[in-house]
């Protein structure tokens, strides 16, 4: 057992301290603190706010490094050099010129056609098998404007076998000749025959996410094109929420009539999709950046007004507007001073939300053509080109296709993010 | 109930009558007409607007327009001439519904599938992968997947005509393109319902009575997690049909929403004009069925009286 005897001079009486037990201890939280808190341990939404964050960094100054570098604008044209994809290789591209000898299902080739496939091929008779090796038209790519012929006699008793190391022989025979020529193989695999042309590969260091088909830059052109679709994004969300904010504001606060009246309004102009109206409102204004932004505008800020109508709806009988009123505060005072912050929550998160749909709807009309105006590049219009010419060069619409793949996904994440952040009530 | 009815019927036929009369002004609007071309001598574009009646002032040609809508005249086009409005409609349309109803499907179907299964397995992998999927789905706009597959499925692997004939097959794409972001919006509800309905009591109670597993997801879940659904099937089906303009222009489908992008560019007024109407009341239509259908598919609803308020 312990001891438990103490000699009662050990200890000291302290007096109350009141002052002390009203003390705050922990630093107080306001909304916005605690939201950040709980938003910063959520790992996937705070990912997709660096992802955007990097995005937009790149929009602001991927045009000027390239411009710098090298002296490329999203307009500056080079015939020389269309078409480029990131990694280059000069192989040369092979096509068929004479054949007595197989007959084939079909046949594949890779968009350089550096690499082609007959499909279930079959002899037939002997006679010429001739390819046309490069092609003077590809100078950018093969890096000269030479072209070769490669053609074998095949006679009556010639097996496959043959056949290949004699074309492989003609291949050497050529290499020989001209060093430049960089090699070419033949080979049967099963029932097909593979040709593949031997080049270099190498990564493209003065376009370094490719050209388009006048030879422009990607890189360039593509955070061009980011500074355009996120400042459409960007603004036209801005003044449709600043705009919802104030109707739906109004709307709630007076109620009544006029809230009825406002809100059918509202209802009708939402029963029809935003599409259509853009559209319409799209042909009346020639296509541009600004005509876009009043297109969404006009057509984005009904979601927001009904929103801040309902939180304005939910607020305006809770205690503290009640204080304010009996204070004397005034309608405009207590609206944009006690409901509207109250209501950011909401109001923001559908901000988040809406980015995307602005974006979206952006590539949706470069894509149908009433987008931005050439040259000017925005992810949509990019998109729409590359969708174009996709099957031969498909990095030409998916390095568009990511970007606004991975904003509009991250936004996503990212409001999700905020809605759980944001919302007291889910608080763990 | 009766009264509810009606009351969204005259909210219907005043929306369509606010939309006919903002397409008018605003085709009206534009800065010139579809006679504008300067090759056209003024003599040959006088008789061309007297023809179309562009020649008579602005409030006439309301009237008369709307007169000959009430009739369910659409007018002529300018593009095609001597063809009117509801001919080319209904000629085009099919092959667009052709695609809606197969997307309508595809997403409904496969969108309630994967919220089900994401929603019974609760924060487990299968959850995670469902929701990837719609975000993916929610992510990547029709612009982009149509062409990619349509490279991949259509070309590479050559499963599926990359172009829209007769053949059942060929749908096949074009649909998946268009239901792709229908199906993530599903599933995404479909899971926050579904989870929604399993915290209920009496899903302890079917659980108690020792009721099968499926029997409780058939019984139970699926039939109060589906109500939501309902809702939405409207402004779903208006996605699809804008969704569609795209996706037909990718596929190569003769519908109406390729007639609508190019006759936009043509100004061919009474074209857009109809083919607007005939949307947007296509769309008010099918919201208002749906939320008809609503007040008496939900039980609640109908024993409140008050019908879907």
């Amino acid at each position: 057992m312990m001891n438990t005897d103490m000699d009662r001079n050990e200890f000291k009486h302290v007096g109350k301290n009141l002052k002390a037990s009203q003390e705050i201890k922990r630093p107080s939280l306001s909304y916005w603190k605690d939201a950040y808190r709980r938003l910063k341990n959520n790992k996937v939404a705070m990912l997709s706010f660096w992802v955007l964050v990097i995005l937009i960094i790149m929009s602001a100054i991927g045009p000027v490094i390239t411009k710098n570098l090298y002296g490329h604008t999203y307009e500056s044209q080079n015939l020389a050099e269309q078409n480029q994809t990131p990694i280059m290789t000069n192989a040369r591209s092979i096509a068929l010129l004479a054949n007595d000898v197989f007959e084939y299902d079909k046949y594949l080739s890779s968009y350089r056609k550096d690499k082609t496939t007959f499909k279930n091929v079959r002899l037939k008779s002997p006679g010429k098998i001739g390819f046309k090796i490069g092609n003077a038209a590809d100078e950018s790519w093969q890096g000269d404007k030479k072209e070769y012929q490669l053609m074998i006699e095949v006679s009556s008793s010639d097996t496959w076998s043959s056949i290949i190391e004699k074309l492989n022989n003609e291949g050497q025979r050529l290499l020989q000749e001209d060093p430049d020529f960089r090699g070419i193989k033949f080979e049967k695999k099963g029932s097909n025959l593979v040709i593949e042309t031997v080049g270099e590969k190498w990564f493209n260091k003065t376009h370094w996410f490719g050209t388009d088909e006048f030879g422009r830059d990607l890189f360039t052109r593509l955070w061009e094109g980011g500074r355009i679709s996120f400042f459409i994004a960007f603004i036209s969300v801005f003044i449709a929420s600043i705009f919802g904010i104030i109707y739906g504001g109004l709307s709630g606060y007076i109620g009544g009539k006029v809230d009825e009246i406002l809100m059918r309004i509202v209802e009708i102009l939402m029963t029809v999709p935003d599409m259509l109206y853009t559209i319409l409102l799209l042909t009346v204004m020639d296509p541009g950046i600004k005509p876009i932004s009043i297109v969404l505008i006009v057509t984005g800020w009904m979601g927001t007004a009904r929103i801040v109508r309902g939180e304005v709806m939910r607020l305006k009988h809770s205690e503290y507007v009640v204080a304010a009123k009996t204070l004397g505060a005034d309608t405009k005072k207590i609206v944009f001073e006690h409901l509207i912050p109250n209501a950011m929550g909401p109001i923001i998160v559908n901000m988040t939300m809406m980015i995307p749909k602005m974006i979206f709807a952006e590539a949706f009309l470069s894509f149908i053509g009433l987008g931005v105006p050439v040259p000017y590049a925005s992810w949509g219009s990019l998109a729409n080109q590359g969708a174009r010419i996709f099957r031969q060069f498909p990095h030409q619409l998916l390095i568009p296709a990511i970007a606004i793949s991975l904003t509009m996904f991250a936004f996503n994440l990212l409001g999700d993010g905020l809605r759980d952040a944001l919302d007291p009530r889910l608080r763990k | 109930m009766l009264k509810y009815i009606l009351k969204r019927l005259l909210m219907a036929l005043a929306t369509l009558w606010v939309i006919s009369t903002l397409t008018f002004v605003l085709m009206h609007a534009l800065p010139n007409d579809p006679f504008t071309d300067p090759k056209l001598k003024p003599e040959v574009r006088q008789a061309l607007r007297v023809k179309y009646g562009l020649d008579k002032p602005l409030s006439e040609q309301y009237v008369i327009y709307m007169k000959n809508l009430l009739k369910g005249d659409l007018g002529t086009s300018i593009k095609y001439p001597g063809r009117s409005v509801s001919d080319i409609i209904a000629e085009s349309f099919p092959k667009s519904f052709a695609l809606g109803w197969r997307a309508l499907i595809i997403a409904v179907i496969f969108g309630m599938l994967l919220g089900i299964i994401a929603a019974l397995n609760h924060q487990k992998t299968l959850d995670y992968l469902s929701i990837f999927i719609a975000i993916i789905g929610v992510s990547i706009p029709s612009i982009i997947l149509g062409p990619i597959l349509a490279y991949f499925f259509g070309v590479k692997l050559g499963w599926f005509p990359v172009t829209v004939d007769k053949s059942e097959i060929s749908l096949f794409l074009p649909s998946l393109t268009l239901a792709m972001s229908s199906l993530a919006t599903i599933s995404r509800l479909m899971r926050t319902t579904t989870l929604e309905v399993l915290g209920q009591d009496y899903i302890s109670t079917a659980k108690a009575k020792g009721l099968s597993k499926t029997q409780i997801v058939l019984k139970h879940v699926l039939r109060n997690a589906v109500m939501p659904i309902i809702t939405i099937l409207g402004p779903l089906f208006a996605a699809l049909i804008t969704g569609s303009i795209v996706v037909e222009k990718i596929f190569a489908v003769a519908g109406l929403g390729e007639y609508f992008v190019s006759t936009i560019t043509e100004q061919d007024y009474p074209m857009i004009m109809g083919i607007t109407i005939f949307y947007a009341a296509l769309i008010i239509l099918s919201i208002l069925v749906v939320d008809i259908m609503y007040g008496f598919i939900d039980p609640r609803l109908r024993i409140s009286g008050k019908g879907g308020e």
